[in-house]
């Protein structure tokens, strides 16, 4: 897919509520309780979209998401508010990090953990509880492609290493076909919202 | 060093992945880009890896280079062949990590993990004297254990787990109808002695290494530090240590001590 460079704008995070009393138990949204005390160890941000995106120009946006409270040493995906499509693929995104260097002959490297865990925070910001389950495969250059097929409508997305997320669908009944960039949240719900509309 | 309190429960196969022991430091003039690189020279014969992280957040107090206008530094990496052990240093922390990588090794144990910082600490406020780096003023210390307990391990299904944690109920399988998808939650305990907080969650997890479904269960303790003693920095650690330990039991079931081997 051949698309022009996005242009990202930068904004500061929405800092956590304060204040839990002692061994005041939340059973949704921990790591809004607990980021400001710590936690040189945690991983992936798992907050919702009341925050708002993060970018700069010298950083891909995927990554800008993937890092949100990165701070930990160990990877690990927290899965609690993944919808079960996202849940279910996710073991099959890891595993393409673990393909070799030139797994397609034309010299591409295996994805990085570091990409998957922004198709995981993209995915998981589009709170689409409803998609099937899409395809994932390897993309040249070291991207992942995700690609729905929903009756006459397809669907393929992908995340470069270089922080752009493109697009290409296609609607069989009417003959027609599109392909751009992501550049925000909204275009990618909005592109969900056209694959099961 | 404090003694191991003899009651402290023990456990033979414990879930702990990961041992974190990290101070939080102001340098008046700030640590720059060029002591990272000698820092790195000093110790490369035992962490000879390195790689650079995005900055941790500042904490309960601004970092310094807030103020000092100096471009903030990143979060280094510097680990051991292994990869078992690493520092992590950026402008206002320095942290020591013990980690499982191969998810086989065992835990070397708080009390090995504890002294390799004590020495690491001492290593790196030498070699800021050595540079010419104003003492580091400590303002906060932590400790936590990053627990996962594997599914295939101690539980199978979401609603296995009121069988392992106390603080659920037996049944929390929703009634007829609903299945329960995850359990996520979080708890936030004061220290005894005023000594800071105590912060767990839990969350369920995929482990990148291997795939595993996993719940990660955490328990952070983080306080204030005024003096720059070394024997209270300790002291602070042992007492967060013991009430880690005492938490994590507390929290768990008999069932779940069984699991882990729980020796005392």
């Amino acid at each position: 897919m051949m698309v022009p460079n996005m242009s990202i704008t930068a904004s500061q995070p929405v800092p956590s509520p304060r204040g839990l009393s002692d061994a005041d138990v939340q059973l949704s949204h921990i790591e809004e309780a607990l980021a400001d005390d710590a936690t040189l160890s945690a991983d992936l941000l798992t907050n919702k979209s009341n925050r708002a995106f993060q970018g700069s120009p010298s950083r891909p946006l995927w990554q800008e998401v993937a890092d949100g409270g990165a701070n930990s040493t160990m990877d690990v995906i927290p899965t609690s508010d993944l919808p079960a499509w996202l849940r279910i693929c996710l073991p099959r995104l890891l595993r393409l990090c673990s393909l070799t260097p030139n797994w397609d002959s034309y010299g591409s490297p295996p994805p990085t953990l570091a990409l998957v865990k922004g198709v995981v925070s993209w995915l998981r910001f589009a709170e689409k509880e409803t998609l099937p389950e899409p395809e994932v495969v390897p993309a040249s250059g070291g991207g992942i492609q995700l690609e729905w097929y929903l009756g006459r409508r397809e669907l393929e997305i992908e995340f470069t290493p270089t922080g752009q997320i493109e697009y290409l669908r296609s609607d069989n009944e009417h003959n027609e076909e599109k392909e751009d960039v992501i550049k925000d949240l909204d275009d990618l719900r909005s592109l969900l919202g056209w694959l099961i509309g | 060093m404090t003694a191991r309190p003899s009651d402290l429960p023990d456990y033979e196969a414990p879930p702990v992945a990961e041992v974190v022991l990290g101070v939080n430091f102001t340098i008046p003039g700030g640590l720059k880009v060029y002591h990272i690189g000698l820092y790195r020279e000093r110790i490369k014969s035992k962490f000879p890896k390195f790689q650079e992280q995005p900055p941790l957040p500042a904490q309960d107090v601004p970092a310094f280079s807030v103020f000092s206008g100096s471009p903030p530094l990143p979060r280094c990496w510097f680990l051991d062949e292994s990869e078992n052990r690493l520092i992590q240093i950026q402008a206002d922390r320095f942290i020591h990590n013990w980690r499982k990588v191969t998810g086989k090794e065992e835990y070397p144990r708080y009390e090995v993990i504890r002294d390799e910082f004590v020495a690491r600490w001492d290593e790196f406020c030498e070699f800021l004297v050595d540079q010419g780096v104003s003492k580091p003023i400590l303002n906060a210390c932590e400790l936590a254990y990053v627990n996962h307990i594997s599914k295939e391990a101690c539980w199978t299904e979401p609603k296995d787990l009121g069988r392992l944690f106390s603080f659920l109920a037996n049944d929390i399988s929703g009634g007829a109808g609903h299945t329960l998808e995850s359990v996520q939650c979080g708890l936030r305990f004061k220290l005894p002695g005023g000594n800071g907080h105590l912060n767990v969650s839990m969350t369920p997890a995929i482990r990148a290494q291997d795939q595993q479904e996993i719940l990660r269960f955490d328990l952070s303790a983080r306080g204030s530090l005024v003096s720059v003693d070394k024997a209270q920095l300790v002291e602070w650690f042992d007492g967060a240590r013991e009430a880690i330990v005492r938490v994590f039991t507390s929290l768990t079931t008999k069932e779940a001590h069984l699991c882990w081997e729980r020796e005392t």
